[in-house]
């Protein structure tokens, strides 16, 4: 028996990486039935002012398609409480560097009222949807240093 | 390998920046066998066909690849010879992207893979995705 039984963790999870993977590998290794809100193409573009690379239906997709998952909801807003309480969960994962956070505090408090925790995973080091578009960017753009060389 | 009986089949690939149409490809396969192994290409195997590094790098693609519901095993590949491959693997059947259907490489590797009892089937290939497509939108944002 895993110590909780159901499980919401959310993300964009824009280019799916290692990072994603390990997010939603140790949720799973805490929790029976691990639910994951992946955010809508819409809420990207209110709350991050751009939009995914990958669109909701594809990133919809591949995070349903990992073995770790047993179910994938697409987050249209940012009432979480709402969410835990329509789907019963009983523990909310978020990576360790929201912890301490103004928002988390008053989540880890407004759960706490609805018989739900808040866990915080370990953030995978040196990869991040924005590291790889950078990353990407960098070597195309040196792919054009060199054509203009030649 | 130990697979319990029934229809072995094969694949692989380089899955760098693992998108839908890496997806539809495993997941069409796996409808047409009973355990599905992939091999993911190496970083130096890629070097040396394709002249570029993958962005991800190799234990990262197959361990992503891995956790996809459908794949029963992945392993790391060194080679692009399918008779390699089938040596060790065992396979009855290899899939590749329909794309590659009437490239001469592959028309050759499906009689050399009929020769040995092995059935080749090409796969229906996703439109519009591709590693390279996505490198493309992030560097012309």
């Amino acid at each position: 028996m895993k110590k909780y039984k159901i499980g919401y963790t959310t993300g964009v999870f824009d280019m799916f990486h290692i990072g994603h993977l390990n997010i939603l590998k140790h949720a799973k290794e805490q929790c029976e039935f691990l639910i994951v809100g992946v955010t809508s193409d819409q809420l990207c573009q209110i709350r991050k002012n751009k939009l995914p690379v990958i669109n909701e239906h594809d990133r919809m997709a591949i995070v349903e398609a990992i073995r770790y998952v047993d179910k994938v909801v697409p987050q249209m807003d940012m009432d979480k409480v709402r969410v835990v309480r329509e789907l019963g969960v009983n523990v909310v994962f978020v990576g360790s560097d929201w912890k301490g956070s103004e928002a988390w505090r008053k989540y880890e408090s407004d759960f706490s009222k609805i018989g739900c925790e808040v866990v915080y995973l370990d953030h995978t080091d040196g990869i991040s949807s924005t590291l790889l578009r950078e990353k990407i960017s960098k070597q195309s753009n040196a792919i054009c240093t060199m054509g203009g060389v030649k | 390998m130990h697979y319990g009986g029934g229809k072995v089949g094969y694949t692989q690939g380089t899955f760098d920046l693992f998108h839908i149409g890496h997806l539809n490809l495993l997941n069409h396969a796996r409808e047409h066998c009973n355990f599905l192994i992939v091999g993911v290409n190496s970083d130096d195997l890629v070097k040396d066909y394709k002249h570029k590094i993958p962005v991800i790098k190799q234990e990262e693609r197959a361990e992503i690849v891995r956790s996809i519901r459908g794949v029963d095993a992945c392993v790391i590949t060194t080679t692009l010879d399918k008779m390699d491959a089938h040596a060790k693997y065992k396979f009855n059947t290899i899939f590749i992207g329909d794309d590659w259907k009437g490239n001469p490489r592959w028309e050759q590797t499906k009689v050399d893979m009929e020769e040995i009892g092995v059935e080749l089937i090409f796969l229906p290939y996703t439109n519009g995705v591709s590693t390279t497509a996505i490198k493309d939108t992030i560097s012309h944002v």
